[in-house]
């Protein structure tokens, strides 16, 4: 299984969709796609689309937590959205859905 | 401790598992392959070369059988195929006529170059592939050092444990357990580093030492929680990536089971009646490593005969080719094994029997059973704990 990164930007907001599984063979495609939106000063926002993400393992949360700190010393936010059932239940089993809290249009998920 | 040893891990699959389509598992049955195929090859263009007489000259397709052998084969067999290649090269001069002209002599010292160079990839291949899984050895061996067998029995519960290495390079790794006994009660950590390869067992060695020590000084697991979150929260993060342990901290103690849960898979209780209840329900707190404040420990009862079953994620998202789950139900008649080995060996076999094969990812199993013991193995002397054998 394979995963593929496309990303949208829009002013000084940046939206990766996320189509695939995250493990370890594919982690470095999604921090590679962050760290590459944040290549131009003005990006302040990255949205992670994850309604695609079909599977994501302890080493892809711990890929999300890195991207999150990448985009924070950056001085923006990174936010994950349309989480399916699947992730969200991964991400709360490990205790990850406050830290990787601020989800888009997701009350319930904000840390 | 008992690590399953990583037998047939290229030889002597079950076929199920060489047709998995992810093209990883697959490799090791496309390597006897390649030298029917490359020679078939031959024997075709060879054929078409005579049906075509002078219509059409063939010869430079020859030198793709050898390269196809060198990136699936041996240097041996691709050093075959190239020899097949050069003597068809030759002897397709026969029909159009031009054997030993000179466009048919600069044809033949074209493939002979290829197929040179192509016995030369397969070399470079074969070596990289060996340094690989030499590396890969080491990590499996290393991992499988710094888990040390559990007691079998000690305040009055049996554990046993097992530690199976991942099938794929990618996957081994960082799993972790150890057990430290005192008279009344027993203090378990089961963890996943979140990585793989030798850091990843290195980190591992360093939380299982650090909880030994822990485990033995704090009254208090949620404090021996805060002290592994000390240690992991100063490891040095990876450029790419970050470092934190999954870990169930659990506290076994008469008829009490007390759990901290750090972002790790829930335990899995089996009741006498045979139900399965996960242990912990209220939201986890962080993996170690990552901060973050740790809840008290839950406190749970179990009653003699029962037992707890502590596992990485390795198990719930071990999947089949269909890429379903393992399904946790399954281990309501695994773990009702006649003992707790018998339960660890039937939930493994039961793994390998959904996944059709070996799992990709490691896999670290703790089974520990209440024995009953006449004056209670709670909070009394040791000599009146009395540890009787029933199963």
């Amino acid at each position: 299984m394979e995963l593929s990164t496309d990303t949208i930007r829009t002013g000084s907001a940046v939206r990766i969709r996320l189509s695939g599984e995250m493990d370890v063979a594919t982690n470095g495609l999604v921090h590679d796609a962050v760290l590459a939106s944040l290549t131009s000063d003005s990006v302040r926002q990255v949205v992670l689309d994850l309604a695609d993400l079909t599977f994501i393992d302890s080493s892809g949360m711990g890929t999300l937590v890195a991207c999150q700190r990448a985009v924070d010393v950056r001085g923006g936010t990174l936010r994950l959205a349309n989480l399916t059932p699947f992730v969200r239940r991964q991400l709360f089993a490990a205790g990850l859905l406050g830290l990787l809290g601020g989800m888009e249009s997701d009350p319930a998920g904000g840390a | 401790m008992r690590p399953i040893p990583p037998a047939d891990r290229t030889q002597g699959r079950e076929p199920a598992a060489g047709q998995h389509t992810d093209g990883r598992v697959s490799s090791g049955s496309t390597r006897w392959r390649g030298l029917p195929l490359a020679l078939g090859f031959i024997a075709t263009i060879l054929l078409v070369d005579v049906v075509a007489g002078t219509q059409a000259v063939l010869i430079g397709f020859l030198s793709l059988a050898p390269l196809f052998a060198a990136a699936v084969d041996t240097p041996r067999r691709t050093a075959l195929v190239s020899a097949a290649a050069i003597s068809a090269a030759v002897a397709a001069g026969l029909p159009s006529g031009m054997l030993g002209g000179l466009d048919h002599l600069l044809r033949v010292a074209v493939v002979i170059a290829v197929s040179l160079m192509a016995v030369y990839v397969a070399r470079a291949r074969t070596g990289r592939e060996e340094r690989l899984r030499r590396m890969t050895e080491i990590v499996r061996a290393t991992q499988a050092a710094i888990l040390r067998e559990p007691p079998r029995r000690a305040a009055g519960v049996q554990v046993s444990a097992r530690y199976v290495s991942a099938h794929e390079e990618a996957g081994v790794g960082g799993d972790l357990y150890e057990v430290v006994a005192d008279p009344e009660q027993l203090r378990i950590i089961v963890g996943d580093v979140c990585g793989k390869g030798l850091d990843a067992v290195r980190l591992a060695a360093a939380v299982t030492g650090a909880f030994r020590q822990s485990a033995i000084t704090r009254s208090n697991l949620t404090q021996v929680a805060c002290d592994l979150d000390d240690l992991v929260g100063r490891e040095p993060v990876p450029a790419r990536g970050t470092t934190f342990v999954t870990a169930v901290l659990v506290e076994l103690r008469g008829a009490e089971i007390r759990l901290v849960n750090c972002g790790h898979p829930a335990p899995i209780l089996r009741h006498r009646s045979g139900e399965l209840e996960e242990l912990g329900t209220r939201p986890p707190d962080r993996p170690l490593g990552l901060g973050g404040s740790r809840s008290a420990a839950t406190v749970h009862r179990w009653e003699v005969g029962e037992r707890l079953l502590l596992h990485t994620d390795g198990l719930v998202e071990a999947r089949d080719r269909a890429r379903t789950f393992f399904p946790l139900a399954a281990l309501r008649t695994c773990l009702a094994g006649p003992s707790v080995d018998a339960s660890l060996d039937a939930v493994w076999n039961a793994v390998r029997r959904h996944v059709g094969g070996e799992p990709h990812d490691d896999i670290a199993l703790l089974l520990a059973e209440r024995l009953p013991a006449t004056e209670g193995s709670g909070p009394y002397p040791r000599s009146l704990v009395r540890e009787t054998g029933a199963g």
